[in-house]
């Protein structure tokens, strides 16, 4: 077994882990701030004057928010399924590894990414999506904050939206940070399929299984 | 293990599992396996001599043969230089 496959492993499944815990983390957080904001933009209590077709449709969208949320969490906890019972096991298990180990955690790190795989590049596009919104109405949440300043004596009505433009940039970044970072997992692992590809085609010719 | 594994995954597996006898039913829970695919994969394996079925009365197992030890480290091999040579994904 080599070492440096071992090192490249243990690595990588620290790191995925990492990101897909992170994932988690935001999914729950998106999930906490769009019922929060759902619930005040209907009941208006952010500000009674805001007419109430206004507070239904930011209801409507935080109550979407709420539901990506929902299905990001959902989707990676079902990704983390599939790597959690491999790197259980790592753990457990004394070095030096046996090669024959490592290579079925590696079959089976192969095996989650080709179940996960088109789900991992619509992760990679809400990412995307949903990174750029949050940042946008962080945006606007700051030029909210500086137009409501002269008008409003409350101290926290003029906090207020400086505080949801620091959540929203935060996700925002987080979400943008996520999709890079899962789309630079998936090209390692789009590559890794192609020479997988080529292997078979090697273990074909030398074993003679392509022969009948 | 479940998931999509591809046709040398699953020989793999099963070759790895045999290298002490196994039987049918023992093949096909281990390496997630339904009846009719397991016996068509048993069936090749068996032909192209990487496995032997050992009959001891009504019971019969499989066991891997010298040949599958060559496909086994061949295997092991390619797959283990997936993490050699692709840069590494890491945060």
């Amino acid at each position: 077994m080599k070492d440096t496959a071992l090192t490249g492993f243990k690595i990588e499944l620290n790191s995925f882990f990492a990101l897909v815990i992170l994932n988690i983390t935001f999914g729950a957080l998106a999930m906490a701030i769009g019922v929060s904001f759902m619930v005040t933009a209907v009941l208006g209590l952010a500000g009674a004057q805001i007419p109430l077709p206004l507070r239904i449709i930011a209801g409507s969208f935080f109550m979407i928010c709420f539901g990506l949320g929902f299905m990001w969490v959902l989707t990676s906890a079902r990704i983390l399924k599939g790597i959690t019972g491999v790197r259980r096991e790592y753990r457990k298990q004394r070095e030096p590894v046996p090669g024959e180990i490592l290579t079925g955690w590696i079959v089976r790190l192969m095996a989650n990414y080709r179940e996960n795989k088109k789900t991992i590049s619509w992760m990679i596009l809400i990412c995307s999506l949903g990174g750029g919104t949050y940042l946008v109405l962080g945006i606007l949440n700051i030029i909210q904050g500086i137009t409501l300043v002269e008008g409003v004596l409350d101290i926290w009505m003029r906090v207020l939206p400086f505080a949801a433009a620091a959540i929203n940039l935060t996700i925002g970044l987080a979400s943008l940070l996520s999709g890079y970072y899962l789309s630079k997992f998936s090209k390692t692992w789009d590559r890794r399929l192609e020479e997988v590809e080529r292997s078979e085609d090697t273990l074909k010719k030398t074993l003679g299984l392509d022969r009948p | 293990m479940s998931g999509r594994r591809t046709l040398y995954e699953i020989y793999w597996e099963i070759l790895v599992f045999c290298k002490t006898p196994r039987s049918f039913t023992g093949i096909i829970n281990r390496c997630d396996l339904n009846s009719k695919t397991g016996q068509e994969y048993l069936e090749f394996l068996t032909a192209k001599r990487y496995l032997t079925t050992i009959t001891d009365g009504e019971k019969t197992s499989y066991v891997s043969t010298a040949a599958a030890g060559e496909y086994i480290t061949l295997f092991s091999s390619l797959y283990q230089n997936l993490f050699d040579k692709t840069p590494g994904f890491r945060l």
